[in-house]
């Protein structure tokens, strides 16, 4: 027999999502809670025994009351052995009159779910295995110091495994140029001598995918996107240790919605071509599309990207685009427009000259056509 | 270029139809929808639109000219002189698109691109010159002077019609394009201060400018807003971060003195009975410690005092003796210093007689005798150095060698051997003698009496030599050493007797004798340091004694005064000893002093220092929670993530709102650079003299000025001087025909071109449209002219008075 969890972080519960519209927004919103609800349903059906949150289960402390219950009735309805919910640094715990963690406690009483508030540990002991949990949650939004360094004084029988679950970055896998948010290296997690750390924090799930054997640690990543810096579909790490500490991993797909940012460079109509073969080929209904656009194109494929778009973007969840295309002009585009000699066939020919400021002609070109309107 | 024919095979409404032109004006007469604008088209698209379209590009350029119904494509074929060559092209748009431009013997050109960069070099001007001066605008023409008819009474801009179809259009009067740009930066940078490149007068979003805010002011507003509002979240987030850590600091002390304060705190009466119940335990050990020594010392006490009286006494005998000893030592050490003077007086005494022996047995010398020896050795001196003053040389020389007898001066005769080979020479003092074998020279000195100097000289030596006899001396030196020798002694002498007096230190030598005598009867002894070593230790020993002998006697005085008795002192033992084992048990039920601490006091000092404390950062545990709660209720809606996010859109906007602001100065810089650099060298040069004549011919001189801004007409002078606005319609016409005719004049000068005009008559009266016909003649002769008319009798007029021709049609 082993040990079967499944590791999620980074749910961020109570993101707001202002900058989308709606129906976006409420379906966003939504999202969290059915990623999660979708997670729980499989540890079921693959009988877990742990649901492992590893922080930030909530995006901050403020979070609503409905929010906090809702999440907890969705990890109320794990049949394993326990649900464990660490506070991480955005749903930290200040101490033990934290509002939040009060609140969830009081929603999850009864159920299996078990907020982990304080650096302790946590022993069970299923199908005939022995685990020690050691939990090391926040206790700011942001800290110097990681919070796992008691666990190597800890007592470790030889009788159980022994899983660390913490919060914060790692060395290798996140940026934390200031070392504010609890920094931990592989150092720590050796010191503290156990047979692996479940982790949370960084967006970006870890060990890489074909890894294996026992890593030192396991980061799964954010459950389901939240933003265009997530390019991944949201994961959970599938985790079956044996008793002897060696183990098996699986990376589970949780998240339902993808936030997709295209940078395409176009130049001609093949571009144009190319993205909408790109854009067709997303899950529109389930995307949050980001275009940022660059590049140059003449008048007639500028009115075809527009056309393109105009027709494509609103079957995405979320459509948004930012541009930096100016339209080609160079001495054919200005001679077919401008008689020789003319002042704004000689500026606009001055213009272009000046390779470093391309874009100058174009936008005195503007300012000629507005002139030129009757 | 001059265009020979032209196929549309098909194009529109035509299937296939080719036209012949010829050299000069070519008129195309028939009404509307006759065909006039498909061959226009035609013509247009053959030398410009590029058959490589994209499909919308098609669609929208090509779509409308496919032949009805079901039509995929067109094709226009064209034979044109170009640069002395003949050329051919031809140009298929939609199925089967294909470019193809051959020069007579050449290869032909297939690639599109490449056919149509030939033809725009053969075209020799840019295709805005030939579709706006040289192609298309009397059309636009006739429709502006129809519009101008139409709203003439309430048109209050002549100048903007005109600007379409008498000047170039797309051209802009440089004052108009100056003003527009600066109005453009003006509203760019509404509120905005360049050369510090911040808000006018610093005022940020603390202090916002609310009217005439520029694009730029607005996005640096809301990059800033943003900014503004994720300082405020971070901070607030400090400050959480904060609280919170003082809070778990908070906790984590109380939390650590908690143990230390509870168990304090049960201990702390038990604790302070057991601080007073130790002391007492100490004070009644100490006290029956102190009673059982007084119990075991008292007795012994008095045998104490009377062992110490009889060592006392040892002692003090003992010192007497070692006093006397020591009073002989000390004698024997001052006899020893008189053994030692009597020594040294014995001493001085024999060498005292010692002296006066010697001093004896020394002859001393008469002082008559020895005046006298010193008289008669002056005396020798003196007359020796008068002889000597009276110097003789002698000169002897011989024949054979002989020896020979001289006497220098009063030196004793002496032998002398001559040679022959040598002449002798000597020197004597007053007289020389020579004597050889009887014969006797004398030879003296002249100056004095020499015989009785030597005389004088003989006698003094002989009477010194008398003296010395008597004295028994061999010569005056030997007399006189010992003279001095006889004084030596004789001073030794006194010396030695003065020093045996001295030694004698005033006593004779009888006394002397005596004391030697009596210290040869003293007892041996030790050594004075030994002897005095051994009083100081008894003198020592002795105070000592007395000393405590004395405090026994107190002691045995104060326990008496005390205790009483023995017995007494007993009771007393046996009543503190039942107190002590009180105590004791006492104690024993008592918490004990936890390690670490050197006494009771000191616990219950820090106890109290701890509650102190704990009670302290209770209150300030609840201060903070306060604040925790109220910071937890403020905390902004949005997180500092969602605001980072947003602000990198706004810096992008912002951003790009700066980077349009400067492309607007240095449009503005190039702009005025170029407005200076075409007043040196405008290329529109002479375009107002070519434009007034025209206009001149085609008024029949009434006009014969016109003033341009830009290409654009804006006053016409000659019998009146009128802005243009105020000009009849048929007076625009002909001042719009005028512009056109001199800009094609411009653009073509010498080269091969066409004109394409379309109804330009149209509003002119017989006089007017005769005049321009003749105009649109002259141009002829140097340029093709094709010419597109509804009207029959504009076609006939042109034929008869320009000599025009027909454009013929196949089929």
């Amino acid at each position: 027999m082993s040990l079967r969890i499944l590791h999620t972080a980074d749910n961020h519960i109570g993101l707001s999502f202002n900058r989308y519209q709606e129906p976006a927004k409420s379906r966003l919103l939504e999202e969290r809670f059915a990623s999660l609800e979708r997670m729980v349903a499989t540890a079921n059906e693959r009988h877990a025994h742990f649901i492992v949150v590893a922080g930030d289960l909530f995006d901050k402390i403020t979070v609503t009351k409905a929010q906090i219950e809702r999440a907890a009735k969705i990890l109320g309805k794990f049949e394993g052995e326990a649900a464990l919910v660490l506070a991480g640094n955005h749903d930290y715990c200040e101490g033990p009159d934290s509002k939040l963690w009060k609140q969830f406690r009081t929603a999850a009483e009864g159920s299996r779910a078990i907020a982990l508030t304080e650096s302790a540990t946590h022993d069970f002991e299923v199908d005939e295995i022995k685990v020690r949990f050691y939990a090391s949650p926040c206790p700011s939004k942001h800290g110097k110091d990681h919070a796992i360094g008691w666990v190597a004084g800890e007592e470790k029988p030889a009788d159980r495994l022994h899983i660390g679950i913490a919060h914060g970055n790692v060395e290798g896998l996140g940026l934390d140029a200031e070392q504010r948010y609890f920094h931990m290296e592989d150092s720590d997690f050796r010191r503290a001598g156990l047979h692996t750390w479940l982790l949370g924090h960084i967006h970006v799930p870890s060990p890489a995918p074909g890894t294996t054997g026992t890593p030192l640690c396991f980061m799964p990543g954010i459950h389901t996107p939240d933003s265009v810096k997530c390019s991944h579909p949201g994961h959970a790490w599938w985790i079956e240790m044996e008793a002897d500490g060696s183990c098996r991993h699986e990376q589970l797909s949780t998240g339902a919605i993808r936030f997709v940012r295209l940078q395409p460079e176009l130049h001609h109509s093949n571009d144009i071509l190319e993205l909408r073969a790109k854009c067709e080929s997303l899950d529109a209904t389930n995307t949050i599309l980001d275009l940022q656009l660059s590049g140059q194109l003449r008048q007639e494929e500028a009115d075809e990207l527009n056309a393109m778009l105009r027709e494509i973007g609103p079957s995405f969840l979320n459509f948004s685009q930012e541009r930096t295309i100016t339209p080609v002009l160079d001495a054919a585009a200005i001679a077919k427009r401008f008689p020789e000699g003319t002042l704004p066939s000689s500026l606009l020919q001055a213009l272009l000259a000046d390779e470093a400021h391309p874009g100058d002609a174009q936008l005195a070109l503007t300012l000629i056509e507005t002139l030129q309107k009757p | 270029m001059k265009l020979l024919t032209i196929r549309l095979h098909p194009f529109g409404g035509t299937a296939d139809r080719t036209c012949t032109l010829h050299d000069g004006i070519n008129v195309l007469e028939g009404p509307n929808e006759f065909g006039k604008s498909t061959l226009r088209e035609a013509l247009w698209h053959a030398l410009f639109t590029s058959t490589k379209l994209t499909p919308a590009n098609l669609r929208n350029t090509m779509g409308r000219w496919y032949p009805r119904p079901g039509g995929d494509h067109v094709r226009v074929s064209l034979q044109f002189h170009a640069d002395g060559k003949l050329w051919s092209l031809q140009k298929s748009w939609g199925a089967g698109a294909a470019s193809s431009l051959q020069a007579d013997g050449a290869a032909s050109i297939a690639d599109p691109a490449s056919v149509q960069a030939e033809l725009n070099s053969l075209l020799k001007r840019n295709e805005a010159t030939w579709r706006h001066v040289l192609f298309t605008g009397q059309a636009q023409l006739a429709a502006t002077m129809q519009q101008l008819s139409r709203n003439s009474e309430h048109l209050d801009d002549v100048q903007s019609l005109l600007a379409g179809p008498a000047a170039i259009p797309g051209d802009i009067p440089p004052d108009k394009l100056t003003a527009a740009l600066a109005t453009r930066i003006q509203d760019h940078f509404g509120r905005w201060d360049i050369p510090s490149n911040g808000p006018e007068k610093g005022r940020g979003i603390s202090q916002p400018w609310t009217n005439g805010k520029g694009p730029l002011l607005e996005a640096y507003y809301a990059q800033e807003t943003v900014n503004r509002e994720l300082t405020k979240v971070i901070d607030h987030e400090k400050t959480v971060d904060e609280i919170n850590a003082q809070i778990l600091t908070l906790m984590s002390e109380i939390s650590a003195d908690e143990d230390f304060i509870r168990t304090g705190r049960s201990m702390r009466d038990g604790l302070s009975k057991r601080e007073g119940l130790e002391e007492r335990c100490k004070r009644l050990n100490a006290e029956v410690g102190h009673l059982k020594t007084i119990m075991q010392a008292w007795p012994g006490a008095t045998q104490v005092i009377d062992g110490k009286a009889a060592e006392l006494s040892n002692v003090k005998q003992d010192l007497e003796a070692l006093d006397a000893e020591l009073n002989n030592a000390r004698k024997r050490k001052q006899a020893e210093q008189v053994r030692l003077a009597h020594e040294l007086l014995t001493q001085a005494k024999n060498d005292w007689q010692r002296a006066a022996d010697d001093l004896a047995a020394s002859q001393a010398l008469p002082p008559a005798s020895l005046a006298e020896l010193a008289r008669l050795e002056k005396e020798i001196d003196s007359r020796r150095i008068e002889i000597a003053a009276q110097k003789l040389t002698a000169k002897l020389e011989t024949c054979t060698a002989r020896s020979i007898q001289v006497q220098r001066g009063s030196g004793e005769p002496e032998t002398i051997a001559l040679s022959p080979s040598a002449t002798w020479e000597s020197q004597a003092e007053g007289i020389f003698r020579l004597e050889h074998e009887g014969l006797k020279i004398s030879v003296e000195s002249g100056t004095g009496d020499v015989n009785a100097l030597f005389a004088a000289l003989e006698t003094a030596r002989q009477g010194q030599a008398d003296i010395l006899a008597i004295l028994g001396h061999e010569s005056l030196s030997a007399a006189k050493l010992a003279e001095t020798e006889h004084q030596k002694l004789s001073s030794a002498e006194s010396s030695k007797k003065g020093l045996y007096r001295a030694a004698l230190q005033g006593r004779s030598e009888e006394e002397w004798a005596a004391e030697m005598a009596a210290l040869a009867e003293l007892p041996d002894t030790r050594s004075i340091e030994v002897l005095e070593y051994e009083t100081n230790t008894r003198r020592k020993r002795v105070a000592a004694l007395e000393f405590e002998i004395g405090q026994e006697q107190e002691k045995i005085e104060r326990w008496t005064e005390e205790h009483q008795d023995l017995e007494s002192l007993t009771d007393k033992i046996i009543a503190q000893t039942t107190d002590l084992n009180q105590a004791k048990q006492e104690l024993a039920g008592l918490p004990v002093l936890p390690d670490g601490f050197d006494s009771i006091a000191d616990y219950l000092n820090q106890l109290g220092r701890k509650e102190a404390a704990s009670e302290q950062r209770v209150t300030n545990l609840n201060q903070q929670k306060v604040e925790q709660g109220r910071l937890t209720g403020i905390a902004p809606e949005t997180t500092a993530e969602e605001l980072r996010a947003d602000l990198e859109i706004k810096r992008r906007e912002f951003q790009r709102r700066n980077s349009e602001g400067q492309a607007l100065l240095r449009i503005q810089s190039k702009l005025q650079k170029l407005i200076d650099e075409r007043g040196i060298e405008d290329p529109m040069q002479g375009l107002a003299a070519a434009v007034s004549d025209h206009f001149r011919k085609l008024t029949d001189g009434r006009y014969h000025e016109v003033t341009l801004e830009g290409t654009a007409p804006t006053r016409v002078g000659g019998a009146v001087d009128l802005e243009t606005e105020w000009l009849s319609q048929g007076t625009l016409g002909s001042l719009a025909l005028a512009t056109r005719l001199a800009l094609s004049e411009l653009y073509l000068k010498d080269m091969s071109g066409f004109f394409l005009l379309d109804d330009p008559l149209t509003d002119m009266d017989a006089a007017r449209r005769a005049a321009a016909i003749h105009a649109i003649g002259d141009f002829a002769e140097k340029h093709q002219v094709l010419f597109f008319t509804c009207h029959p009798a504009h076609a006939n007029e042109l034929q008869q008075l320009a000599g025009a021709k027909s454009l013929q049609m196949s089929p």
